[in-house]
């Protein structure tokens, strides 16, 4: 019903009543009605984007219907509207209307919304062209510290006893599968944007120097 | 049709008392499985194959042996894509009618190992190419095989399985195979639980076609699914599932499917406030209802009729002279010995094999009174003898898990391994449930 309406303009009282309207074909579980003060909330948040000003009138267009109609069923599927938020402002139009419902499939749009919720979004697919690959590997990895079992596993390969009593507190970052880094974990506390950025260029400056040691540089 | 029945631990409670007892609920049916191949629903089945460099050998052969076991046993109706993953996740097959048999075979065949474990990535192309024809009247799952631990992409075991849910609430379940002693049991069991399917392993490689056998021919025989249970306790009267079974958003709770020749069962434990026990005795008070709602055959949404439990007040005597249900004993001591495991493979992992010991001693206690726990967890005494942590834990975890939801036979007497033998494979008590047999 949304693709009909990629020309929709209107004010606040029309945002409502359209995005009821579409909302009802989902049949969501939340059946909350959207308020004003839920429409307000929501620009607050900056989860409908930008919006124009006509006088003293707020004018809304596709983007946001979408957006607010969108923000509906990722809350329904347990998405927090700060997660919410933070997609939408990385995410573009063309991919946010990839995660609604689709009539008579429900599945396929639930995975597509479920790979959303991940950091990174979609799964490393082989043969599939990866752009900026070596920012958005080692961000996603950031992400997912503190695994028991990959300190674990990483411990046991350099021959520390698992279970063995810990003389500090330490964070595991894994920045791929196969290069894993530890961190005093007070040090974490002080760190700067500035030194993580130097420590970066610092790995990075070691790989190349392994890389080309081996003869291999492309 | 399915039919609901009541079967408390005993035929009456004491009038003038509060009462407190267990309640076996059973969900079954009695139509027969149909001839024929064709009278089954059809399938629409992703397997996902772990190819990390530890499933090199034997392990990835074996798996490839499994999935080409599945294109033979499938129908032409059916659906069937194939998923591998390390480092990275790729679609082998995409979903495709299972037409051209030798032509899917040949695909598998050249399946080699490669890195990483991207565990939830191979997870999710295979639930996305389920996904495609979901709905309808397809049975539509994910089979996912691992030996390893979630080590690349997405690890939380939690939010797998949330995922997993999601997913099984829009129509794909998910099943899993742990493989050999490196996965991690609680996120596979915990995959298949959330995702409403299957949770298996084997402890080699050779052992590993058993549970896809067995899988197969539960699918096969599959005549109920989605189906959920409401429960409506009367006033003054509470109740508690001890089954451990998930509830969806209204509530309801979420049981396996129903196969032919089985019952789905739970087991409450009902209070009963005294107030409403003081009428005279030999008068008759209704306690609980249930219905139960479930997919059919054609995919069709059905609702059984509503089931009431209804019991007779009695005297402290004449009460205390009723003989208990042997059904709902046996149910009973069954989730008593699964909720030992579950602690004792808790202790195992943590290494605290002195209360592994006592809980053992707890499970022997209750295998007097059930033949099959007296026999089965005499592997699991050896391993914690031994002290094999692996081994222990998954075969404590997977036993638990099976006790608390397996489809229960018709016509179950107490365990001997010929009667076992006789029934359909996903109706049998295993001695070891990483282990070929029978």
């Amino acid at each position: 019903m949304l693709e009909k309406l990629k020309n929709w303009r209107g004010n606040l009282d029309g945002l409502i009543e359209q995005a009821e309207k579409v909302s009802s074909g989902f049949q969501l579980k939340d059946k909350t009605e959207i308020s004003i003060r839920m429409v307000r909330d929501y620009i607050q948040r900056g989860i409908l984007g930008e919006i124009d000003r006509s006088g003293r009138e707020l004018e809304f267009n596709y983007s946001h219907l979408l957006r607010l109609v969108l923000s509906r069923v990722l809350l329904n599927d347990g998405w927090s509207l700060k997660k919410i938020g933070e997609h939408f402002e990385f995410t573009r139009i063309k991919d946010l209307e990839q995660l609604l419902p689709k009539t008579g499939n429900t599945a396929l749009s639930a995975i597509k919304r479920l790979r959303s919720s991940v950091d990174g979004a979609k799964p490393r697919m082989s043969r599939e062209p990866n752009e900026d690959r070596t920012y958005e590997v080692s961000r996603q990895a950031a992400k997912r510290t503190s695994i028991h079992q990959e300190m674990r596993s990483a411990l046991r390969k350099i021959g520390l006893p698992e279970d063995g009593p810990a003389t500090e507190e330490i964070t595991l970052i894994a920045i791929t599968p196969w290069f894993q880094a530890l961190l005093q974990k007070d040090r974490i506390r002080s760190l700067t944007l500035e030194e993580a950025d130097e420590i970066g260029k610092a790995v990075s400056a070691s790989l190349t120097k392994l890389i080309l040691k081996r003869g291999e540089r492309k | 049709m399915i039919n609901l029945e009541f079967t408390p631990e005993k035929n009456g409670i004491v009038a003038g008392a509060e009462n407190a007892f267990e309640v076996l609920l059973r969900a079954s049916s009695d139509q027969q499985q149909p001839d024929g191949k064709n009278k089954k629903l059809p399938l629409n089945l992703s397997v996902v194959i772990d190819r990390s460099g530890s499933m090199s050998g034997e392990p990835l052969d074996e798996a490839k042996k499994c999935a080409m076991m599945l294109v033979d046993r499938m129908s032409p109706n059916d659906q069937l894509s194939v998923v591998t993953y390390d480092s990275n996740a790729s679609v082998v097959i995409p979903t495709t009618k299972v037409a051209r048999k030798d032509l899917l075979k040949n695909e598998i065949s050249r399946i080699r190992p490669g890195g990483a474990t991207a565990l939830y990535d191979g997870w999710s192309v295979g639930a996305e190419q389920v996904a495609q024809n979901a709905g309808g009247n397809y049975l539509s799952r994910v089979l996912l095989l691992s030996d390893g631990q979630a080590n690349s992409g997405l690890t939380d075991e939690e939010t797998i399985s949330s995922h997993c849910q999601t997913m099984a609430e829009n129509g794909v379940t998910t099943s899993t195979y742990g493989l050999s002693e490196h996965f991690n049991e609680n996120l596979m069991t915990a995959m298949a639980h959330s995702g409403q399917g299957q949770a298996h392993y084997g402890q080699t490689a050779d052992d590993l076609m058993d549970p896809f056998q067995e899988e197969f021919d539960l699918l096969e025989a599959i005549l109920g699914r989605r189906m959920r249970l409401r429960i409506m306790p009367e006033v003054g009267v509470s109740f508690e599932l001890l089954n451990g079974y998930a509830q969806d958003r209204e509530g309801r709770f979420i049981l396996p499917d129903l196969a032919y020749e089985a019952d789905v069962w739970a087991l409450m434990k009902v209070k009963i406030n005294r107030d409403l026990c003081e009428q005279p005795t030999h008068s008759s008070i209704k306690i609980l209802t249930a219905t139960l709602d479930f997919l059919d055959l054609n995919g069709n949404e059905k609702r059984t009729e509503p089931c009431t439990l209804g019991i007779e007040l009695l005297s402290q005597g004449a009460h205390s002279r009723l003989t208990v249900e042997e059904t709902v004993k046996q149910r009973s001591i069954e989730l008593r010995a699964a909720a030992l495991q579950e602690q004792a493979q808790i202790e195992a992992r943590r290494g605290d094999w002195a209360k592994v010991d006592q809980i053992m001693e707890g499970l022997e206690t209750l295998g007097t009174d059930h033949e099959w726990i007296k026999v089965s967890i005499q592997r699991l005494k050896a391993y914690s003898k031994n002290r094999e942590r692996e081994s222990f834990s998954k075969e404590a975890r997977y036993k638990s898990t099976k006790m608390r939801s397996r489809n229960v036979s018709r016509d179950e007497a107490s365990w001997n391994m010929s009667d076992e033998k006789a029934r359909p494979s996903y109706l049998r008590r295993k001695l070891e449930q990483g282990k070929k047999q029978l």
